[in-house]
């Protein structure tokens, strides 16, 4: 061994290091390129209008996790949407913003954006570049105007040059910092749980028990909370009961009475990172979820046809081991290098300048 | 583009995506009291139809007759255009503050949008 490595002769060792370093540098580059995961359709993101690059994801990173973004410069994107928490506000029900001012919703997920037609819990929202314009003008959130975040912007001692890097003008303006925040958010792709890795027969299988689990679901379940992304991105009212100043959900939206109580199916991807669950997080574990759909369900005229069973009953048949099955699977649609994967962590975000 | 930071600060809504057409609040004695008792009426008169859900259509079109306004290198041109506010509250439709104090997202706001078409005259040509 010894004499095969004193035969590499000095240069070759150069070339080699060089080499690797190029390699490294090129895998580096190649995580900030959009990539659709094979066991995903089509993207629907318009990434024709907002090409991903590197400097633009970095900014759009650093953005994000900056306070700056905020009235009193206090909350962030990342305030309630923490990266170990699958970029939801672990353990919130409701989220606060601003002196301590209290929201009225469950902070939704921000995973694989790129396949969303429509955001919030209600779908208000029909484009992920003028998503971020609602927290931050919501006064229960950032409360700030985006003139008054874009003079701090402008004003900043680094911000104008890393515009001007990623996009080649210093002048920061509503449509450039939204590009930004949509680069960085349209890379948080979660698409390596077990669950991928056995659709795309990467050397895994699901054991007895998840198979079990993943036919349960699909039977009970995957209608509406639809593979490969666990939503059919319809709204759908499941059941909730009101509460006691109710949130009509899709129906403040649309201003239709058959909208009212709907709110967009979400993902279930994550979950085991996510709770508590639901629009308004009154569950705190997804026993409590299963538990509401076969026994919990509340009345109501625009209760989805799916769980009007006979006999005026409602809800979903499943018995005490079909609830373990699908908690069984469930947990294999967990991706933990998501939720720590350094490129998307708020560490890494304040530590890029330029 | 109407910037929602400056320009079209206060006329978009962020929460359900789209412009506000036209604004109008005030107080007026005929008004219901409301929470704070102040008797304050709100118009946000907005929605494009929706892109993925049709939602009501409150965008108008308006031709005025331009077709006199020359424009050439040498001197600049101006048209005058004057707004009938008034118009809003009797145009096409009666509009009654004391019936309808608040209008926004409601399908009424159609019923409102009716008016604006009447509201704007060119008043003269400078050039």
């Amino acid at each position: 061994m010894k004499r095969k490595g004193r035969s590499i002769t000095r240069p070759a060792v150069i070339i080699l290091f060089v080499l690797a370093v190029t390699i490294l540098t090129a895998f580096t580059r190649l995580s900030t390129i959009f990539k659709q995961p094979a066991n995903f359709p089509a993207p629907l993101y318009s990434f024709r209008d907002n090409a991903v690059s590197e400097d633009g994801f970095l900014l759009g990173r650093r953005l994000f996790y900056d306070p700056i973004l905020s009235a009193d410069q206090s909350i962030s994107c990342g305030s309630c949407h923490i990266q170990a928490a699958a970029f939801t506000h672990h353990g919130h029900d409701l989220s606060h913003g601003i002196n301590d001012l209290l929201g009225n919703r469950n902070t939704p997920a921000i995973q694989n954006m790129a396949w969303y037609s429509s955001f919030m819990w209600d779908g208000g929202i029909l484009d992920l570049d003028l998503q971020p314009i609602a927290p931050i003008t919501n006064p229960v959130e950032m409360g700030d105007t985006l003139l008054a975040v874009l003079k701090k912007l402008n004003a900043h001692p680094e911000y104008p040059a890393l515009f001007k890097k990623a996009f080649g003008s210093d002048s920061i303006t509503t449509a450039l910092l939204m590009k930004a925040l949509s680069q960085f958010m349209v890379m948080l792709v979660s698409a390596d749980s077990k669950y991928d890795k056995v659709m795309r027969k990467e050397g895994m299988e699901f054991n007895p028990e998840e198979q079990k689990g993943y036919d349960v679901f699909k039977n009970k379940c995957g209608s509406c909370h639809k593979e490969p992304l666990f939503t059919d991105f319809s709204f759908r009212n499941n059941g909730l009961s009101p509460a006691d100043e109710p949130d009509e959900g899709r129906s403040l939206v649309t201003v239709e009475s058959k909208d009212q109580f709907r709110f967009k199916v979400p993902s279930l991807r994550n979950l085991g990172f996510t709770f508590p669950y639901m629009h308004d997080g009154r569950f705190y574990t997804l026993d409590e979820v299963l538990d509401h759909y076969s026994s919990g369900m509340h009345e109501s005229s625009t209760l989805d046809p799916l769980f009007r069973l006979s006999d005026n009953k409602n809800g979903i048949i499943l018995s005490a081991a079909e609830k373990e099955s699908i908690k069984i699977f469930l947990a294999t649609l967990d991706d933990s290098s998501f939720i720590r994967n350094p490129y998307f962590s708020e560490e890494n975000a304040m530590k890029y300048v330029k | 583009m109407l910037d929602p930071a400056t320009g079209g600060a206060g006329m978009y809504w962020s929460w359900n995506s789209g412009y506000i057409f036209f604004k109008m609040e005030g107080y007026s004695p005929v008004a219901s009291p409301g929470k704070n008792n102040d008797h304050k009426y709100r118009y946000h008169i907005g929605l494009f139809g929706g892109m993925n859900t049709p939602t009501v259509n409150n965008v108008k079109t308006i031709t005025l007759p331009l077709d006199k306004l020359k424009i050439s290198e040498k001197k600049p041109a101006a048209a005058h255009i004057q707004t009938d506010i008034l118009k809003m509250f009797s145009g096409v439709n009666d509009i009654s503050i004391a019936k309808n104090t608040t209008v926004m997202v409601t399908p009424f706001s159609a019923t409102i949008a009716d008016n604006f078409t009447g509201m704007f005259t060119l008043k003269g040509i400078d050039q």
